[in-house]
């Protein structure tokens, strides 16, 4: 069957030329620059307003803490997603498998009696594994993600509640476990350092590695990059294969955190983290996905949250203004890119 | 509007426009008097495609005077035009391949009843446009189901459908074989009789001297000719569009003979898809061309030589060992690079000029997996100095012209070391001067022992490069055309009398 040929620049189109679209005669610098920078500026706009509105204690160093406390988890699977979507594809199922590899660590000290470091371990193969049958499932089998990782996911949250039958699990768990996150480093809670150096080690491989080239080649186009040399597939399969770790060490971080299992606990993870990685894009220019604008979306995300909980507002906000917010800075950003 | 009543003719003049302060139109000037083709011409980067999309109200001008029948108008958009009587088809195929051929045609502008779509006005109105164009097409057959050049007569048709009284048409047939664009420029003749201008855009000159009434020839953002019918000829257009005189494209320069002795490759018995059992081999430094008639299997050997498809029966010897190619991957490992002719889908990734140079050589520029665009830079540095691109390192390859980004995707073949490049028509979308440079660099690389597979669409491409020419017919090589025979009749001829050329859709 014929393929509609996506627009592409002509071949005559100057650089920086229209992309096909119509070109509005040039708006004020003004609006361009609120365009662009707009995601910037509401983010300052919402810091102001929280601090007006909990002038007793929003703008206190406190207050950053438990932000970057809150936001830990997130940045940890934000940071991967954004590699799955810089690739192109995306996951659906990085909630399950860090709910299924929080049961899993849970279930090794608490039921198997594993020592801290082995059930460690078992649960970042468990998050490796969910990865790589994502990664297996859309590269080799040429599965839609939507479909594969939406099915993967399934089967993690399937074997999650075999694991502990939605109970919560309170005892058994050594207190080694519950120091990953806990334990004070510079007056900070551990999960943050934690958290920063997966953000950090994931922007070094999207900059200085031969894998990181090989992942925005491909997402860039894909039939290129393969007849460039680039093993596409097996790019595609590791890209899945650090989501699924990244999952696996944010479940861990999940149980440390409440220093007991509870069922679901990954599921709200999955509107946040898009919503992390795209209000990055968007700040960015809506040019590339990259950990570090991820990192800006996740403080984005976090401040934002956190400011809400202060203010005392219904959990249903949260969910409407995190929603309109994303859309919003997506609009934003697709029309900073045409005006 | 009314179905083709009024025509009228549409002056451009003064155009003026820049991108980001690059001028891409200095002073353009294009007169389309009503009725007949005209024809408008120029090197890439001419300004061509800038142009069109100003009369079509794409773009907008910084400065100049757009006049339809005299009257001075302003484009702030898509529909101004198109209210103007003006429409430009897209370069692409922009078809629906699971929608009917009528569908396609009142995409957009569908006859409703209450809202109701009605099939069959539908297909009335475009019975009548197709009419209109002399053309016969079956109404309800899915658009998938047609050969490309009836695709882009439904586009084209489309484009009628709005009650255009001009239309703009960039390159339509730079995506069609030679048999296929014969079919569509069919069409666009008989267009004169449909009481519609039409603004033909086009790198094919041969096309340009058959179709077009005057020819406007655009230099770096400048008008600078317009040819009438009687000086509208092949070497009048090479020459305008050079701006300098005759052009030799016969770039055999001296090099010592091909190394037949020598085989880079061979291929024995190669079948699968279209290939019914192909073989020959290439020798150390030679140019060996591959034409044949669509669907003589042309495709189906390139991809199969480069590891983009796996072959059915058959071997591929490479180095005096059989070789199986899962994915280009392996090719390159064996130091075979392909380029498609495809290149803005497959063959450019969309990052700087030097991550395209280095994507088939990252192990050799990584340290142990670490790359850094310092070391990318070293590794490009002489390559790009040479092709005196070295100051647009960090651009985008996208922003390159089509001449000089085919001239970086060769290079990336030889940063690889390739000692065999497969290349699927090196030369389609770029202009004749770019042109000449890249035969030229194509048989510079073959002098330096490598061996090049060249296939092209054009088969006249192949006279002027090419040591060997193997002519496909239904799978199988037809005629093996050796150096001392090889002249474009032999070549045509050869390729037009191996296999049946296909029944054309269009009829009457």
């Amino acid at each position: 069957m014929k393929q509609v040929i996506a627009t592409e620049p002509s071949s005559s189109a100057p650089p920086g030329g229209a992309d096909g679209s119509t070109v509005r005669p040039s708006r004020s610098f003004a609006w361009r620059a609120m365009l662009r920078y707009g995601v910037f500026g509401v983010f300052v706009i919402m810091i102001a307003t929280f601090g007006v509105l909990r002038t007793q204690d929003f703008l206190q160093l406190d207050t950053l803490k438990e932000i970057l406390v809150n936001a830990s988890v997130l940045a940890v699977v934000a940071s991967g997603l954004t590699l799955v979507l810089a690739i192109g594809e995306f996951d659906l199922s990085f909630g399950s498998v860090a709910g299924f590899a929080g049961a899993v660590v849970v279930y090794m000290m608490y039921k198997a009696g594993l020592p801290l470091v082995p059930a460690l371990a078992v649960a970042l193969v468990a998050g490796l594994v969910a990865g790589l049958a994502n990664g297996v499932i859309v590269a080799y089998g040429k599965v839609p993600a939507l479909i594969a990782t939406l099915a993967v996911g399934s089967v993690a949250e399937g074997v999650e509640r075999w694991i502990f039958n939605d109970e919560t699990i309170y005892e058994g768990i050594p207190h080694s476990f519950l120091s990953i996150t806990n334990t004070s480093v510079f007056g900070f809670q551990m999960i943050v350092p934690i958290s920063i150096v997966v953000v950090i080690a994931l922007c070094l491989i999207c900059s200085f590695t031969t894998f990181g080239r090989r992942v925005f080649a491909t997402g860039g186009s894909e039939e290129a990059a393969r007849i460039a040399g680039i093993r596409t597939r097996r790019v595609r399969t590791v890209t899945f294969i650090l989501m699924g770790l990244g999952a696996g060490i944010a479940g861990i971080l999940l149980m440390s955190q409440a220093s007991s299992y509870y069922p679901n606990s990954g599921t709200g993870l999955l509107l946040p983290a898009y919503a992390a990685c795209f209000l990055g894009w968007s700040a960015a220019g809506a040019d590339r996905f990259y950990p570090a604008y991820t990192y800006f979306g996740v403080l984005f995300i976090g401040t934002l949250s956190t400011g809400l909980i202060m203010l005392q507002v219904a959990s249903w906000v949260t969910d409407v203004v995190q929603g309109v917010v994303l859309v919003s800075a997506v609009l934003v950003a697709r029309a900073a890119r045409t005006s | 509007m009314s179905e083709g009543a009024k025509s009228g003719g549409v002056t451009l003049t003064g155009i003026q426009k820049s991108f980001g302060g690059a001028p891409a139109l200095v002073d353009g000037r294009l007169t389309i008097s009503p009725g007949g083709v005209h024809g408008l011409v120029g090197p890439n980067g001419a300004g061509k495609s800038t142009l069109a999309a100003i009369a079509s109200g794409i773009l907008q001008p910084d400065a100049g005077t757009i006049e339809v029948r005299g009257e001075s108008l302003q484009f702030r958009g898509v529909p101004d035009a198109l209210a103007a009587g003006i429409v430009a088809m897209p370069q692409e195929l922009t078809v629906v391949p699971e929608l009917s051929v009528a569908e396609n045609i009142t995409i957009g502008r569908e006859p409703s009843r209450r809202g109701l779509l009605s099939q069959r006005a539908s297909r009335a109105v475009a019975a009548k446009v197709l009419e209109r164009m002399r053309v016969d097409l079956p109404l309800k057959a899915p658009v998938a189901d047609l050969e490309p050049a009836s695709q882009r007569v439904v586009m084209l048709a489309r484009s009628l459908h709005t009650g255009a009284h001009t239309l703009i048409l960039d390159e339509p047939t730079a995506a069609l074989d030679s048999s296929q664009a014969e079919v569509f420029l069919r069409v666009v003749e008989s267009l004169r009789g449909a009481g519609v201008s039409v603004v033909y855009i086009s790198h094919r000159f041969g096309e340009v001297v058959r179709l077009c009434d005057d020819v406007t020839i655009l230099r770096d953002g400048r008008t600078v000719d317009v040819l009438d019918r009687k000086r509208n000829t092949e070497a009048a257009l090479v020459a305008a569009v050079v701006g300098e005189g005759a052009l030799d494209d016969h770039v055999r320069a001296e090099r010592s003979a091909p190394r037949r002795d020598r085989p880079v490759l061979t291929v024995r018995g190669l079948a699968g898809a279209r290939l019914r059992g192909v073989d020959f081999s290439i020798g150390e430094g030679e140019i060996l061309g591959v034409c044949g008639l669509p669907g003589s299997g042309v495709d189906d050997l390139m991809e199969m030589v480069s590891g983009c498809q796996a072959p059915v029966r058959g071997e591929i010897v490479v180095d005096g060992r059989a070789v199986r190619f899962g994915e280009p991957a392996q090719a390159l490992a064996r130091g075979i690079s392909y380029l498609p002719a495809e290149r803005a889908r497959a063959g450019m990734l969309d990052l700087p000029i030097r991550s395209n140079l280095v994507a088939s050589s990252l192990g050799k520029v990584d340290r142990a997996g670490w790359l850094t665009a310092r070391a990318e830079r070293r590794f490009v540095n002489d390559v790009l100095t040479e092709l005196g691109l070295a100051q647009r390192v960090e651009h985008n390859l996208r922003t390159l012209s089509g001449g000089n980004r085919q001239k970086v995707l060769l290079s990336r073949c030889l940063l690889a070391d390739s000692r065999l490049i497969v290349l699927d028509d090196p030369t389609v979308g770029v202009d004749v001067g770019a042109r000449r440079d890249i035969h030229e660099m194509l048989v510079r690389i073959a002098a330096e022992g490598r061996s090049l597979l060249v296939s092209a669409s054009e088969p006249e491409e192949l006279v002027s490069i090419a040591d060997r020419v193997l002519v496909l017919s239904r799978g199988e090589v037809g005629a093996e055309i050796d150096s001392a025979e090889i002249s474009p009749e032999s070549v045509v001829r050869a390729v037009t009398t191996s296999g049946a050329p296909r029944a054309a859709a269009t009829a009457g």
